[in-house]
């Protein structure tokens, strides 16, 4: 049902694999792997931590350079890239007088960052009942009387729900353990 | 008795706990038995982060349709410039 193991080490390998072809110089199919991973995250991440649109989009640019630059200089067999582009991000706010300099809020961010994803790729079906607890306050008598469902199905749907966030968040944490830098 | 049995994920109450989303009734029975249960009060703790990663307003903007291929343009320059001429 949720996809819980294995997970996070799958996504280790492939992004050393992805690392290790951008230092070996193919940087075209690996990057825009990588921007098709994280260019939307690293993009609203920027945007929050330095409250405008240009400059974060300068940030997402820089840190892909530096990635792609960077990879050559490292053990690209071990290296995670989305944790690299986030640690660039994080610095290079840092440098630029960013809002949210405290690493602890950063990490706020990109929990709040990564949830929200994966409620946004949630089904709308287990969305909704999420969005509508979370952001309308509602119970889950309130909400299967609004979407006229039986309460079971919502009690079901807003579990399976907030299992497939937790994972999500879980698997941002391991990596950026892992990597030593937040995904 | 309903919370006898731990099903391998935990029980579905949990998850209307920690978003506020369980009736009175609900919330009584399920906070008796979080009460004595070191297991439900992990997974309640593990759910609250997810609850309070969710409460925080995060932006939803799209980037720029054309930031993907200046990024890639930007990345494919930085690397030319990087090699030796052959």
């Amino acid at each position: 049902m949720v996809a819980l193991a294995g997970t996070e080490g799958q996504i280790a390998a492939e992004e050393a694999r992805l690392v290790a072809r951008i230092a070996a110089g193919d940087t075209g199919a690996p990057a825009a792997e990588l921007y098709r991973r994280y260019g939307r995250r690293l993009y609203r991440f920027g945007l929050e931590l330095l409250g405008d649109g240009r400059l974060a989009e300068e940030m997402v640019q820089e840190c892909f350079v530096r990635l792609c630059r960077d990879a050559g200089r490292f053990d690209a067999s071990q290296g995670i890239g989305g944790g690299y582009l986030f640690a660039l991000a994080r610095s290079s706010a840092a440098r630029g007088g960013g809002r949210a300099q405290q690493a602890d809020d950063a990490d706020q961010i990109l929990d709040s960052l990564v949830v929200r994803e994966a409620l946004d790729a949630l089904s709308p079906a287990h969305g909704d009942v999420l969005r509508l607890a979370q952001d309308e306050g509602l119970t889950q008598a309130q909400i299967a009387g609004r979407l006229g469902l039986p309460a079971g199905t919502v009690r079901t749907r807003m579990f399976y729900g907030m299992q497939v966030l937790r994972s999500a968040l879980t698997e941002r944490r391991v990596l950026a353990g892992r990597g030593g830098h937040a995904v | 008795m309903r919370y006898d049995a731990h099903p391998p994920l935990g029980h579905p109450e949990a998850a209307g706990w920690v978003l506020g989303a369980l009736d009175e009734a609900e919330a009584g029975a399920f906070g008796a038995h979080l009460w004595s249960c070191a297991r439900c009060q992990a997974e309640v703790s593990e759910l609250e982060e997810v609850a309070k990663a969710l409460d925080r307003p995060v932006p939803a903007t799209e980037p720029p349709p054309g930031l993907q291929a200046r990024v890639l343009a930007a990345v494919r320059q930085a690397s030319q410039a990087g090699r030796p001429a052959r």
